[in-house]
């Protein structure tokens, strides 16, 4: 059975820009061992909730508890349990990989041969090691990212944050960081993790959570918000004969609620519910049109995403 | 120990910043080394070139002989002298060329400088030399005739070197302070690096930092120290080349001026500290540094006559200012040592350095502590 510790415990945060609310009673709870998905637009608030979380912010109203204890600026015993791997390389150009880590290292861990220690296993966990001596521009966009993420978990955290860490990066390097992540949870680690790669959350994601102004609009698997959401699966079919009878005779369909044609390629956005894929085929018998390949996908975060927090572009 | 460490390699290891604060005021140096390197020889007399009529009057006139002839040998000539049998001699070794003029004595005991007026261009350092030389003759002569009996001495028995300082006077020196001042506030560069990379508000490292176990003076303080120890030393760095190897006077009193430079390096740590917390980016907050560093560098006499004019003029009428000056602080100290014998004035100005460094870090602390938060 999963460890229920409540690792994460913030409630009722209210954060203001003067007069912009960038947290509205915002609340949030993870547990010990999660890989929780952070997600929203740009401007949602994701990044002010980790700031005040993190103590990097202030904030008006509200509790933020990790560990079980009150988390404020000088708590350094829970900060000592707290590792950070932001958006951007955060590493010192002036110094080698192995510096960095045992840098960023040294303000978690004072004795010099645990820490040395601990550099070591950083450093093989991402896959460092002929890399140590280099020098963060010599590294490649990938190792680079690599070594941001060994600054933030050499000091084995129990609770990690994770903001964007695969953005630009290859797949490659993509696949070894989320894996790297997977390990980290293994290990007992609790991850917070935030991205827009939908695809990317989905597989890493134990729970997730869709933030909109400021406050937290879906919370759950991936699994639970697309059930949660009234979207069923995307079919298309490649028709012989495509033409505008067709096209409004599916769009007449009881769960049909968008479709396209695309050349010979008719698309069907269906509602949650029925025998969507069944009734398009019917249809399209009843009218005699032949049809080629036909697809159907269920539906993707991505799409859950969209129907959350709408489809308008944002900053 | 460890952040310590860490300090001193991230900003020893940045290279604008090693540029900037160690190699630009070493070749700063050596430009006004090659600029500046006679500049002392230029105040100084060379021998007058004249021709001398040495004929029956001129070895009748008393003393004349002898008065001319102290003059053009020994040590440090006043004179030098060409002499010819006639005045029609003289006249065309004069319109040669090479002689400032010549000198003929009357039978009536006058004595006439005939002066070479082509090259004239307005003041004459020679020609005064000349004319004070006879006009000093003619007065000795006309007491030796009034007072039959008095003794006639040359003008070198009665004139006496007195030392007023304790180097001799020198402009060229004056530069080289000015370089020094001008690398001690460059040296704040070390301090702002150091502490505005920590600074949460400013960059990702310092907002990962600022989420570090630690307290922040923890960190903070070893990068002030590494900044202060990376400053000093780069100032020795620049002390010993401008006194070693360029072979500039520092009035002999080395340890006086490692503590000068001690207290400055410790008064450009508080300003690169309290600059740090400027909310600018650190490519602004560079160019605002060197903006300061030449600013400051004026007042203390860096670029040439005008500027050491203006600098002098200002400390006179405005002597506060220099307390917010470290470069002209540094200058002072460094100038005092150079002239008295005492300690004094070094002293004064090192008290003036170690209050503004007391101030700065006071401001530098005040606002550190007034953003504690950033976004990450």
């Amino acid at each position: 059975m999963a460890d229920q510790t409540v690792v994460v415990d913030v409630k009722d945060l209210v954060k203001r820009y003067k007069e912009v609310v960038a947290l509205d009673h915002f609340g949030l709870q993870i547990t010990k061992g999660e890989i929780f998905g952070l997600l929203g637009p740009n401007g949602s608030g994701k990044t002010t909730a980790i700031n005040c979380i993190l103590q990097l912010l202030t904030y008006s109203k509200g509790s933020v508890a990790l560990f079980g204890q009150s988390m404020g600026p000088t708590r350094y015993d829970l900060k000592r349990r707290i590792g950070i791997v932001p958006q951007q390389v955060a590493v010192l150009p002036e110094l080698n990989v192995r510096e960095n880590i045992d840098y960023f290292c040294s303000l978690y861990v004072a004795d010099r041969a645990r820490r040395s220690e601990l550099v070591s296993q950083a450093i093989a966990f991402v896959g460092l090691g002929e890399f140590a001596s280099f020098r963060p521009k010599k590294l490649s966009g990938g190792l680079a990212r690599r070594l941001n993420i060994a600054c933030g978990i050499a000091h084995q955290p129990e609770l990690i944050f994770f903001d964007e860490p695969t953005v630009a990066v290859d797949p490659q390097s993509r696949n070894a960081i989320l894996e790297g992540i997977r390990g980290l949870a293994r290990n007992g680690a609790t991850v917070v993790y935030t991205s827009h790669y939908m695809e990317e959350v989905e597989q890493l994601c134990t729970r997730l959570m869709v933030m909109d102004h400021g406050r937290s609009v879906a919370v759950g698997t991936a699994t639970e918000l697309k059930a949660a959401t009234g979207i069923g699966e995307r079919v298309a079919v490649e028709l012989d004969a495509p033409d505008s009878d067709v096209l409004a005779t599916i769009r007449r369909l009881p769960h049909t609620q968008h479709a396209v044609l695309e050349g010979s390629m008719l698309r069907v956005d269906c509602a949650r519910g029925g025998q969507n894929l069944g009734e398009i085929l019917d249809a399209l018998n009843s009218l005699s049109v032949g049809y080629g390949r036909v697809y159907s996908e269920p539906p993707t975060l991505n799409d859950v995403f969209l129907e959350l927090t709408g489809a308008e572009l944002r900053d | 120990m460890t952040a310590l460490v860490y300090a001193l390699k991230t900003m020893g290891r940045a290279k604008s910043i090693t540029f900037w604060s160690v190699a630009f005021p070493l070749v700063l140096a050596t430009l006004f080394y090659m600029a500046f390197a006679d500049i002392d020889k230029a105040g100084l007399a060379r021998p007058v070139s004249i021709v001398v009529v040495d004929d029956a009057a001129y070895r009748a006139a008393p003393g004349l002989a002898e008065t001319i002839e102290a003059s053009h040998t020994g040590e440090d000539p006043w004179l030098d002298v060409e002499y010819v049998q006639t005045e029609t001699a003289a006249e065309q070794l004069v319109g040669d060329g090479g002689y400032y003029g010549y000198v003929k004595a009357e039978s009536s005991g006058q004595l006439e400088y005939h002066r070479d007026w082509r090259d004239y261009t307005g003041y004459d350092p020679g020609h005064e030399i000349a004319t004070a030389l006879l006009d000093s003759y003619l007065r000795n002569a006309a007491f030796a005739a009034s007072h039959p009996g008095a003794a006639m001495q040359q003008p070198a028995n009665f004139t006496k070197s007195v030392q007023l300082t304790a180097q001799a006077p020198s402009d060229q020196v004056r530069y080289f302070y000015s370089v020094l001042g001008f690398a001690v506030v460059m040296g704040c560069n070390f301090a702002m690096f150091g502490v505005s990379g920590l600074r949460s508000g400013r960059s990702q490292i310092g907002a990962r930092v600022a989420l570090g176990g630690v307290a922040r003076y923890r960190v903070l303080a070893p990068t002030v120290a590494a900044a202060y120890i990376l400053t000093l030393v780069t100032l020795i760095i620049g002390f010993l080349y401008i006194r070693f190897v360029l072979q500039i006077a520092f009035g002999g009193r080395d340890w006086e001026i490692l503590a000068i430079l001690a207290v400055g390096a410790m008064a450009t740590t508080a300003l690169g500290a309290a600059l740090a917390t400027v909310p600018l980016p650190a490519a602004a907050l560079a160019g605002l540094s060197a903006a300061i560093a030449c600013l400051l560098s004026l007042f203390a006499g860096l670029y040439g006559p005008g500027s050491q004019l203006l600098a002098d003029q200002v400390a006179q009428s405005a002597p506060w200012f220099t307390w917010f000056n470290p470069a002209r602080e540094i200058y002072d100290a460094l100038f005092s040592l150079y002239c008295y014998d005492t300690f004094d004035q070094a002293a004064v100005a090192m008290g003036k350095l170690a209050l503004l460094a007391l101030a700065l870090f006071a401001v530098a602390a005040w606002a550190m502590r007034r953003v504690r938060h950033a976004h990450l």
